[in-house]
């Protein structure tokens, strides 16, 4: 018998292990570019679970698209810290980066980490996981045309040429 | 740049992410409930018997009981005497009439450093403190290991004794850390890089600040947020039952915005708190204890060669540390990139073959560019009982949820037949793999 789609809407355990083994590496390397720092990603990425467990109840269209965007929600409210970390304690991403998969240090993800966060959300989740405007605009409660201008902001400073595939 | 350079670099990076499967356990247990933050309520009769205890048993040799060892056996396994032997209990307090700080624990594992640390508030009032300090001598420590990671006045804290809407809060708060590096920085404390935690005397310096409520706290429901950005602007402290405050969570941007990075943080912090309606600075507890750091007597398993053969690849070993208290392997492979990649996609797993035992917990590589050898990083898992004398290096030929209950967690099938070579939730193709013999 088919089950049940799970999460949120998680039924069991059984269950939020599966999804555990299917999403945890890409909320991780998200959450990873949203944040710049591979330890507090691990932490998102925790927290992200323990939330969908205790909204098991709830039944998205996307399982998927739900845990996104609960971490990157997460990743967003945690920039809100960012100031005391960067200058009170005097803590920058070379460090905090230390331990993350050297495909971080890549010349075009540096480029990307340095975008700023409102741009750099977008480009990650346009870029990579390939979400339309309209969805990006839902996902993190913006006008499509902040969208828009954050993405043309951030292919200006990226510098990309566009090669049609990706235009919203 | 192209587009679809861009996509592939980010695809790189995010997909060659692994979330650690201690993580995963450390989920599933939180989800039944099993491993709640350490939140210890002190009451004096119970100190009084630690103390009774403590005087009774203050000539054993080996510690009996530790925080640091129950931190890093939650998972399973007993501590080996000979890490017992070498966990250090300084027991030295800070104290002023609004609070105290105890250093209870040290070890140097030879690398990281793990310290227990408790916070009491000894007065019936309810105070808010938060740990904004962690250094060794001149060095910062990292503080992303441990309930450190999220203390700081910036981010979190804990609300102890007294009560909230009638719900009476700890009067204590143990927490652990662990520092495997600090941060090294000029004399205008300018970043210069990570720096291995040093051998020698120093003193460690502990700093945490308390605050007064202005308002009464509101106690809150944090899962009642699920992430979602609740964007309002809280004028009292939020805590929840244990006592943990989210300082991050209900304050507006707005608010700190206007500061600058030439004003302290305590400074910053209190201006912000004293708006925002929280809490006003009280006070300051400064814990100093000289601390003497030796890997002397810290037992290490150490490969006695740095290269061995894979399957289509050679393995070159840059650094390896395996203690007790766990460790770190890291090591470039070169070779037929297919063959490298089909390892890694196989899954790399470094195990204790005659012990049964799984000693990764985590690993994750560089970049895979054809004929750059890839750098492979794994981080090691305490362990209880002897060091192994070989260690082997494998890829995984298949792997099942339901064979370990300690690694899987809900999914472990006791009626489920287990393999006789499986190791945790993995059968190793020891073939493809590699022998490293320790000494």
């Amino acid at each position: 018998m088919q089950r049940e789609a799970l999460v949120p809407g998680v039924t069991d355990e059984e269950e939020m292990c599966r999804l555990m083994d299917a999403y945890s590496g890409a909320l991780l390397g998200v959450c990873t570019l949203l944040l710049n720092d591979w330890s507090l990603a691990q932490d998102m990425v925790q927290e992200t679970f323990l939330r969908a467990w205790k909204r098991r109840d709830y039944h998205p269209e996307s399982e998927k698209a739900w845990l996104m965007r609960v971490a990157v929600n997460l990743c967003h409210d945690y920039h809100r810290s960012r100031w005391f970390r960067y200058n009170d304690r005097r803590i920058t991403p070379e460090e905090t980066m230390a331990s993350a998969p050297a495909a971080f240090d890549s010349e075009i993800v540096q480029l990307v980490r340095q975008l700023p966060l409102r741009e750099r959300e977008v480009v990650v989740l346009f870029y990579w996981n390939r979400m339309t405007a309209e969805e990006i605009a839902n996902l993190l409660e913006i006008s499509r045309s902040a969208v828009y201008r954050r993405l043309d902001k951030a292919q200006k400073h990226l510098k990309l040429e566009w090669e049609g595939e990706g235009q919203p | 740049m192209k587009e679809t350079e861009l996509r592939q670099a980010l695809n790189d990076a995010i997909t060659g992410c692994q979330l650690s499967p201690y993580r995963k356990c450390q989920i599933l247990a939180q989800m039944k409930g099993e491993n709640e933050p350490v939140k210890k309520k002190m009451t004096v009769s119970l100190a009084v018997v630690i103390a009774v205890l403590i005087l009774t048993l203050g000539a054993a040799v080996a510690l009996m009981h530790s925080n640091i060892a129950d931190h890093l056996y939650r998972y399973g396994g007993e501590a080996p005497d000979a890490l017992l032997a070498q966990i250090q209990t300084p027991q030295e307090t800070a104290a002023t009439p609004s609070g105290s700080l105890t250093l209870d624990e040290l070890l140097y594992d030879g690398r990281a450093l793990h310290t227990s640390v408790t916070l009491s508030n000894p007065t019936d009032e309810l105070l808010l403190y938060t740990v904004d300090e962690l250094s060794l001598g001149n060095l910062p420590l990292d503080r992303t290991g441990g309930d450190l990671l999220m203390e700081g006045a910036g981010s979190a804290g804990v609300l102890l004794g007294g009560t909230v809407d009638g719900i009476p809060l700890p009067e204590s708060y143990v927490l652990y850390h662990e520092a495997t590096y600090g941060h090294l920085l000029d004399e205008n404390g300018k970043y210069l890089g990570q720096a291995a935690i040093p051998q020698g005397e120093h003193i460690l310096r502990l700093t945490v600040t308390v605050w007064r409520p202005i308002q009464t706290p509101q106690i809150v429901d944090y899962r009642a947020y699920e992430g979602e950005n609740p964007n309002e602007t809280r004028q009292c402290l939020v805590t929840d039952e244990t006592g943990y405050c989210n300082l991050w969570l209900f304050r507006p941007e707005d608010a700190y915005r206007a500061y600058n990075a030439s004003q302290s943080g305590s400074e910053m912090y209190a201006e912000v708190f004293r708006q925002l309606g929280w809490a006003e600075g009280v006070d300051t507890l400064t814990l100093e204890v000289p601390v003497t750091l030796s890997s002397e007597g810290v037992q290490l398993a150490k490969p006695t060669q740095t290269s061995y053969q894979l399957d289509g690849c050679t393995f070159t070993l840059t650094s390896f540390q395996l203690s007790h208290a766990g460790g770190q392997l890291e090591g470039d492979l070169t070779g037929d990139p297919q063959a490298v990649r089909q390892l890694l996609r196989d899954g790399l797993q470094l195990v204790d073959r005659e012990g049964r035992r799984l000693l990764n917990n985590g690993s994750y590589w560089g970049d895979m560019e054809d004929g750059k050898p890839v750098h492979l990083t794994m981080m090691l898992s305490p362990i209880s009982g002897e060091l192994p004398k070989e260690v082997w290096l494998a890829p995984a030929k298949e792997m099942n949820s339901q064979w370990d209950p300690l690694f899987a967690g809900p999914t472990y099938d006791p009626d489920a037949p287990v393999p006789e070579d499986a190791i945790s939730i993995y059968r190793l193709d020891y073939e493809r793999g590699c022998r490293m013999e320790m000494e």
